[in-house]
């Protein structure tokens, strides 16, 4: 069983372990990036010796299939009725497969159980033409019942239908005939978008497919929101599967969730590698990159540093100067955090530190070198021997927080680089991609216009921004609204924390801390809050990272999406977090009367 | 075309229709409608009143979202109050349009309460999908249909709408995250026998409807896109705007061919009625070797042209495709400074003495 956010890539994997599309990789194996796809298949165990192992299907679990449960029989019909039209429909999608591959009816052979001959007469399986038209005939009787305006009395069900129809538990491999040698398949189905079943059904088919009488392989694929807030906060595993766990060996079920337990910088270098990997594959099938020879994404996004203007800095330099005179610090006391930040400067692989970095980095230290001296000191007739109670620091979340400040104070560019459009996706490809297309769109009109391809730091920040702040406004999923006020409630917290002069927090905050033990009981104490947070995590709209140590607590940190950080303004470097409660998460949510 | 002299009014046509075959006293009528909060939801349910008296009684269904906000609730509140003071024999039934897990149950909902009600004792039933949104007037439409189909010398069938622009204009609705068929409205797609069938969508484009039509999109992968827009209209720019406002997804996301475009009378649902039948006609024809035709209507935006929709879909049994809402935003101010002027009525007789006396029918 396999669970991930929107855009995690279990779609793309479905579709491409499809039969169909593997033969197709397969018949054109000399280009180059195929290869790379083909070797993992490999690894993974699809393909042996070159060839494909399995027969796999793929079947979305739409709309259609939820409407069963609300037909009116009782519930070991609908059931029923559910496990018959997806075996009906996975027989038709395996047929399909293998025709689309250019397999004739006279190269396959279906192999059934040996002890099951009556079932396997019954579902046809003496040729995939019979297996195909016995599925479909299924298919169709029970289409016919889900599209009447008033479902047909149960004694008044197709024959059809009220017979056992059960191929999964008949079909063990199919044979296919390629002239010199014969290729087993093992009969392989994807159940993809399991979320969209009622809860009942979703028990129900993992119990049914959980079965070790079905022979055929069977994977099942699902959104966060299709869990319990408990599994989708804690990640523990759903209580049916806990069951069913109990009664069988793990080696039965595996359950696989694509979200990351490894550390999160790990993730996050395997990500970028990913994002740039992928970004440059789409642009190198775009005519008017190609024409120009663009092969990579990173290449059209300037990495020169933005400058303020002189007659910003010198704003700023006189901010400093004031800043200077409103906390008595001497001369001698500037000239020293002056050296701190140069030091720094030229230490620093950071290239973001010009002369506008710098002086904002000053007046950062002058403000943590006022808070660190005790305010009597400072208006003393000995100022320039006046220690601070800490040793000052310049370090990279001085110049972070110099970088966001200036942004805000001066709208410098602050979101640009790969590096930084990477960030903006949150671990999810999705994300990325939605967010980069901007800035692909913008670069492709350049080049129909026949301007230097190049977008300024400038450029990349507005569009960003811009891209970011309608990602915001474009959620529709089930309590969106209710997501948007705890994101705006968090986001001016942290946009407090983060402009403040001393910065205190380095590049920021950008997340929202409960102490773990607090967030424990959510789900119990909170329960609308717990639903909330589930929609926004299955959104990727929030992440959660939980047991995050910081002043001898744990926190469980309630962090704030890439689409989200870009419309407020706030830094894309984890772990910077406001201290708050579940309670005052609650109280908002309540005011707004969810 | 089952439909191609159906009797059609407007306007003060519709008042005068209503009066004159009502007089009859040996009618009983059946009335069913919305009563939720939209301030057309009285007009028809008054104005048959006042001409039938005990002779009618009123079946309102009230839609109920999960995220229905309080001024809703109130000016719901309202509406079924005036209601109640002045129809002898009416029920106000809650229909939740979706489950605890927010799957779309209310068509269903509907169509079996509705079915509950319809029995040989009525003459007439008339459905007012004023107030309905199209996940419940669709499903009744056809549910009551049938019946009338049943006998249909003796059961007359009328849909009546008091459209109001202004109205539409300022009731926002927020999609849910997902689309699908109206209940009752599958039409085979889906099927294995139309997996292989070339489909063109004909969307109706609606101000405010760009997140769900884009959704259906990515959803239905159609081959071929036909949007429809209002012309003539009302509002004779609207057609312009519309396209001016979806210009990308023409253009670029659903690439839209420049003749493609269906311009159906806004106020006239036989038009979108006839010219859908017969692009469907021609399609047959042409894709008879190739795996068959399958049209798919998305019916959003003008009322008027919904009912053009769901007629032809009855007809050919087509899938109409659409998102349903979790809730409603309305701009109140908006709405109370529409003159009533702007409220146009439209009536049409679907089933009954017009098709099984072999009269000529008359529109007007």
């Amino acid at each position: 069983m396999i669970s991930g956010t929107p855009g995690s890539g279990k779609t793309t994997l479905a579709r491409l372990f499809q039969y169909r599309t593997v033969k197709t990789l397969l018949n054109h194996i000399d280009l180059a990036s195929y290869r790379d796809v083909a070797a993992a298949l490999a690894d993974c165990g699809m393909l042996r010796d070159g060839v494909p192992a399995t027969l796999t299907c793929r079947i979305p679990l739409t709309g259609e299939y939820r409407d069963f449960w609300e037909f009116p029989y009782p519930e070991e019909i609908r059931t029923r009725l559910l496990e018959s039209m997806l075996q009906a429909r996975a027989c038709l999608a395996w047929v399909q497969n293998l025709r689309a591959a250019g397999h004739s009816s006279q190269d396959v052979t279906i192999v059934a159980r040996s002890d099951a001959e009556a079932a396997a007469l019954s579902i046809g399986v003496d040729s995939i033409d019979n297996l195909y038209e016995k599925a479909r005939r299924v298919e169709l009787a029970i289409y016919e019942i889900s599209a009447a305006l008033l479902p047909p009395a149960i004694d008044r069900l197709p024959t059809v239908v009220k017979a056992p129809y059960r191929p999964f538990d008949v079909i063990e491999k199919f044979e296919v005939d390629l002239g010199d040698f014969v290729s087993e398949l093992r009969p392989l189905v994807v159940f993809d978008d399991a979320h969209e079943l009622h809860v009942a059904q979703f028990d129900c088919l993992k119990s049914w497919l959980v079965r070790r009488e079905l022979r055929v392989g069977r994977w099942i694929m699902t959104r966060l929101d299709a869990l319990s807030p408990e599994q989708v906060l804690y990640g523990v595993p759903s209580r049916a599967l806990e069951d069913l766990m109990r009664v069988q060996t793990k080696r039965d079920i595996t359950e696989i969730r694509f979200q990351s337990n490894q550390k999160r910088s790990v993730d996050r270098k395997r990500f970028q590698k990913m994002a740039r990997d992928m970004s440059n594959r789409y642009i190198s099938m775009m005519p008017a990159f190609d024409q120009r020879g663009i092969a990579e994404l990173a290449s059209i996004l300037a990495n020169d540093s933005p400058k303020l203007p002189s007659g910003q800095i010198a704003s700023l330099r006189d901010l400093v100067r004031r800043d200077c005179m409103r906390f008595g610090i001497s001369e001698h006391r500037r000239e020293q955090i002056k050296q701190l930040v140069s030091n720094y400067v030229k230490g620093t692989t950071d290239r973001d530190v010009g002369e506008d970095v710098q002086i904002a980095m000053e007046r950062i230290l002058l403000h943590r070198y006022a808070n660190r001296v005790r305010p009597g000191d400072l208006f003393s007739n000995n100022r320039e021997d006046i220690e601070p109670n800490k040793p000052l620091k310049c370090d990279s979340g001085v110049a972070h927080g110099a970088q966001i400040h200036l942004m805000h104070k001066f709208r410098r560019p602050y979101y640009w680089g790969m590096s930084t459009l990477c960030d903006s996706g949150s671990n999810n490809a999705e994300l990325f991609l939605q967010i980069a297309e901007r800035l692909v769109e913008q670069a492709e009109i350049k080049i129909v216009r026949n301007r230097t391809v190049s977008l300024s730091s400038r450029e990349q920040h507005q569009l960003l921004r811009g891209r970011g702040t309608e990602i915001l406004k474009s959620w529709s999923f089930p309590e969106c609204e209710n997501v948007r006020t705890l994101i705006k409630l968090i986001s001016s917290h942290c946009l407090n924390e983060t402009l403040k002069d001393n910065a205190p927090l380095g590049a920021g905050a950008n997340a929202y801390g409960i102490l773990q033990s607090e967030f424990d009981e959510l789900p119990q104490k909170h329960e609308r809050l717990a639903q909330v947070l589930q929609f926004g995590i299955a959104y990727n709209a929030i992440q959660l990272a939980p047991n995050h140590k910081t002043k001898r607590k744990l926190w469980c940190l309630v962090e704030l999406g890439g689409a989200s950080i870009l419309h407020y303004g706030l830094p894309f470097y984890r772990g910077g977090f406001i201290e708050g409660s579940v309670g005052e998460l609650s109280d908002v949510l309540a005011r707004r009367g969810a | 075309m089952r439909w191609i002299n159906c009797p059609s009014h407007q306007g003060e046509n519709v008042k005068d229709l209503l009066r004159e075959h009502f007089e009859d006293s040996d009618r009983r009528v059946l009335l069913l409608g919305g009563a939720g909060f939209d301030p057309r939801a009285p007009f028809f349910p008054l104005e048959l009143h006042k001409l039938l008296g005990n002779r009618l009684r009123a079946l309102l269904l009230k839609e109920e979202r999960p995220e229905t906000t309080p001024d809703l609730i109130s000016r719901a509140d309202t509406i079924r109050a005036a209601l109640t003071s002045e129809l002898k024999d009416l029920v106000v039934v809650p229909i939740d349009i979706l489950s605890p897990d927010l799957s779309v149950v209310g068509g269903r909902s509907a169509v079996t309460r509705v079915d509950q009600e319809l029995s040989s004792g009525w003459t007439d039933i008339v459905i007012d999908v004023s107030a309905l949104s199209s996940g419940i007037s669709f499903p009744i439409i056809r549910c009551v249909l049938e019946w009338a189909d049943q006998n249909p010398q003796h059961r007359q069938m009328h849909v009546v709408l008091a459209e109001n622009s202004i109205v539409d204009s300022s009731v926002s609705a927020m999609p849910l995250d997902k689309s699908k068929e109206i209940y009752g409205f599958k039409g085979k797609y889906g099927l294995e026998s139309t997996s292989e069938s070339a489909r063109l969508w004909l969307p109706q484009l609606a101000f405010d409807q760009r997140d769900a039509l884009n959704r259906i999109y990515d959803e239905i992968r159609p081959h071929d896109v036909c949007p429809i827009l209002p012309f003539p209209s009302r509002d004779p720019r609207a057609g312009d705007r519309l396209l001016e406002h979806f210009t990308d997804e023409i253009l670029n996301t659903w690439q839209v061919a420049p003749r493609n475009v269906i311009f159906a009378a806004e106020g006239n649902p036989l038009d979108l009625y006839r010219t859908v039948l017969r692009i469907d006609d021609e399609r047959t024809v042409v894709f008879q070797e190739a795996g068959g035709s399958q049209l798919l209507l998305t019916p959003t935006g003008s009322k008027a042209l919904a009912l053009g929709a769901v007629m032809a879909a009855i007809e050919r049994d087509l899938p109409v495709r659409y998102v349903e809402s979790i809730a409603y935003r309305v701009d109140w101010d908006l709405i109370e400074q529409a003159p009533e002027s702007e409220v146009n009525l439209l009536h049409l007789w679907l089933a009954g003495e017009p098709y099984s006396s072999g009269r000529g029918a008359n529109t007007g």
